[in-house]
C-alpha cells in the first residue's frame, strides 16, 4: 500500500467527555466530509461511524478524543478519523466485530456497522491501556 | 518581604479607602461595560463599596497573599456572586475582570503618593498588591465561566422541553417529530410523553418521524425500537417515517433490523397508511 500522508493544516482534535460532545464530533465529520467533497450519501455515513465510534469512548473509557485530518498516497485523497481513550482496552479485538457481541446493553453491531460504513478500520487495543482505532474514507 | 512593610500596605488601604473608592467608581463609569448601561450609578458603587470594605476587612491582619486564608472567605464569595449575576446579565469576561482589575492603576497611584521618598517600599508594595488583584481577578474569571455553564445548563434543559412534543393529529393517531439529536436524556423524555399520551388519548397508531434526526446509529436505533415496541406492548402500532435515502443505506450498513417495524419514507405516507389502517378515507368536499 502507498504510503499515506497528512495534508498540511487539516487536522483537529476533539475531546469526547460528555453526551454533547458526540454532537460536536459528528458535526465536525459532517463539516470535513463535505469541505473535502464527499457527497450526501458517503457524508452521512462517515457522520453515523463517527457518532457510533465516539459514542463507544463514552460507554467504554469515559473519555477520549477524536481526531480529523485530511490524508493522501499521492494518487487518492481521504478522511481520516481517530478514536482514542485510555480506557479498560480489548482482551480480543477480533471478538468485537462479531454482530451480536455486546459487553453493554445494546444491539451489539456498532463497531462491525462502522467498519461496514467506513472503508478501512485498524483497531489497537492493550488492556488497561486503553484503545485506538483509525478509520479511513476514500474519495 | 519584611513584616513592616506589609503592613504598612495594608495600613495604607485602610486610611485611604475613601480616596481608593472614589476614584474606583469613576474609573469604572468610564469602562464600556458601565457605558451599554448594564448596571446603575447606584449599583456600581454599592457594589464596589461593598468590596472595599471585605477587602479593607481581609488585608487587615497583614495578609496579602494567601486569598485561600480564612479572612478572604467573604471576599472570594461575594465576588464569585458578583461574577455570577454579572455574567447572567451579560457582562463578557473581560469586562467581569475589569472590575477588580480598574483597582490596581488606581491603589498604585496612592501607593506612590504615599511611599514617593522610598522607591524600594513602592516597587515591593505594588508587586505585592498586583499580585494580590490578580488572584482576585481569577476568582472573578472562575466564577464568571461557572456562572455560564449554568446558563448553557439552563438552556439545554428548556431545548429539551420545547423539541418533543406528542400531537394527537386525529382520533386514535399520534405524531412524534423528532428534531435533534435523540441523546439518553431525550430518549427517556420521548419514551414516556409518547407512553402517557397513548393513554390519554386512546391512541392505536403512532407515527414517529425521523426527518430531523442527523444521524441514526446504532444507539439511536435501539432506542427507537425500544420505544416502538414499548408503545406495541400498550396497544398501539408504530410507523417510523421520513427515512431519507442516505438514513435507510445508513441503517442497511449498520445492520439494524427493522424489519419488525412499518416504515415509510415521508410523513405524509405515513399519515395516509394510519387513515387506511383505521378505514378512514379522506375525500373532497363536494361542491
Amino acid at each position: 500500500m502507498a504510503e499515506i500522508k497528512k495534508i498540511k493544516n487539516r487536522e483537529i482534535i476533539l475531546k469526547i467527555e460528555e453526551e454533547y460532545h458526540v454532537g460536536v464530533a459528528r458535526r465536525a465529520a459532517a463539516e470535513h466530509a463535505r469541505l473535502m467533497g464527499f457527497e450526501e450519501v458517503r457524508t452521512t455515513l462517515i457522520i453515523t461511524a463517527v457518532s457510533e465510534l465516539a459514542r463507544n469512548i463514552l460507554a467504554h473509557a469515559g473519555k477520549g478524543t477524536v481526531t480529523f485530518r485530511g490524508i493522501s498516497t499521492g494518487e487518492k485523497r481521504g478522511l481520516e478519523i481517530i478514536f482514542a481513550d485510555r480506557g479498560p482496552g480489548l482482551e480480543d479485538t477480533a471478538r468485537v466485530f462479531r454482530d451480536g457481541y455486546s459487553t453493554k446493553d445494546s444491539l451489539g453491531i456498532g463497531l462491525s456497522g462502522a467498519k461496514r460504513m467506513m472503508d478501512e478500520l485498524e483497531i489497537e487495543s492493550e488492556p488497561g491501556k486503553g484503545t485506538t482505532i483509525r478509520v479511513r474514507k476514500w474519495l | 518581604m519584611a513584616k513592616k512593610e506589609v503592613s504598612n500596605i495594608s495600613g495604607v488601604l485602610v486610611k485611604k479607602e475613601k480616596e481608593i473608592l472614589d476614584a474606583w467608581i469613576k474609573a469604572q463609569a468610564d469602562l464600556p461595560a458601565f457605558q451599554k448601561g448594564l448596571i446603575t450609578a447606584k449599583q456600581l458603587e454599592e457594589e464596589s463599596s461593598r468590596f472595599l470594605k471585605l477587602l479593607v476587612k481581609a488585608v487587615a491582619g497583614g495578609n496579602l497573599e494567601d486569598i485561600t486564608a480564612p479572612e478572604y472567605d467573604e471576599i472570594n464569595k461575594s465576588l464569585a456572586d458578583l461574577s455570577t449575576s454579572r455574567a447572567s446579565i451579560g457582562f463578557s469576561p473581560s469586562e467581569t475582570t475589569n472590575f477588580i482589575l480598574s483597582l490596581r492603576q488606581i491603589f498604585i497611584r496612592i501607593l506612590q503618593k504615599e511611599f514617593d521618598d522610598r522607591l524600594d517600599t513602592l516597587v515591593n508594595a505594588g508587586l505585592v498588591f498586583a499580585d494580590l488583584l490578580d488572584k482576585l481577578a481569577i476568582v472573578t474569571f472562575e466564577a464568571y465561566v461557572k456562572g455560564r455553564e449554568e446558563v448553557i445548563r439552563e438552556q439545554q434543559k428548556s431545548m429539551l422541553e420545547l423539541s418533543t412534543p406528542v400531537i394527537q393529529v386525529w382520533d386514535e393517531i399520534l405524531i412524534l417529530p423528532l428534531i435533534g439529536s435523540v441523546d439518553s436524556a431525550r430518549a427517556k423524555q420521548i419514551m414516556e410523553s409518547l407512553l402517557e399520551s397513548i393513554v390519554t388519548t386512546k391512541s392505536s397508531m403512532v407515527i414517529i418521524d425521523i426527518t430531523g434526526v442527523p444521524a441514526v446509529d446504532t444507539e439511536v436505533a435501539s432506542r427507537l425500537l425500544r420505544t416502538m415496541q414499548a408503545a406495541r406492548l400498550m396497544g398501539a402500532e408504530s410507523i417510523l417515517t421520513g427515512l431519507s435515502p442516505q438514513i435507510s443505506q445508513t441503517i442497511v450498513h449498520l445492520g439494524v433490523d427493522l424489519s419488525g417495524f412499518v416504515t415509510r419514507a415521508s410523513l405524509r405516507d405515513g399519515l395516509e397508511l394510519a387513515f387506511r389502517k383505521l378505514k378512514l378515507k379522506v375525500t373532497k368536499a363536494e361542491g
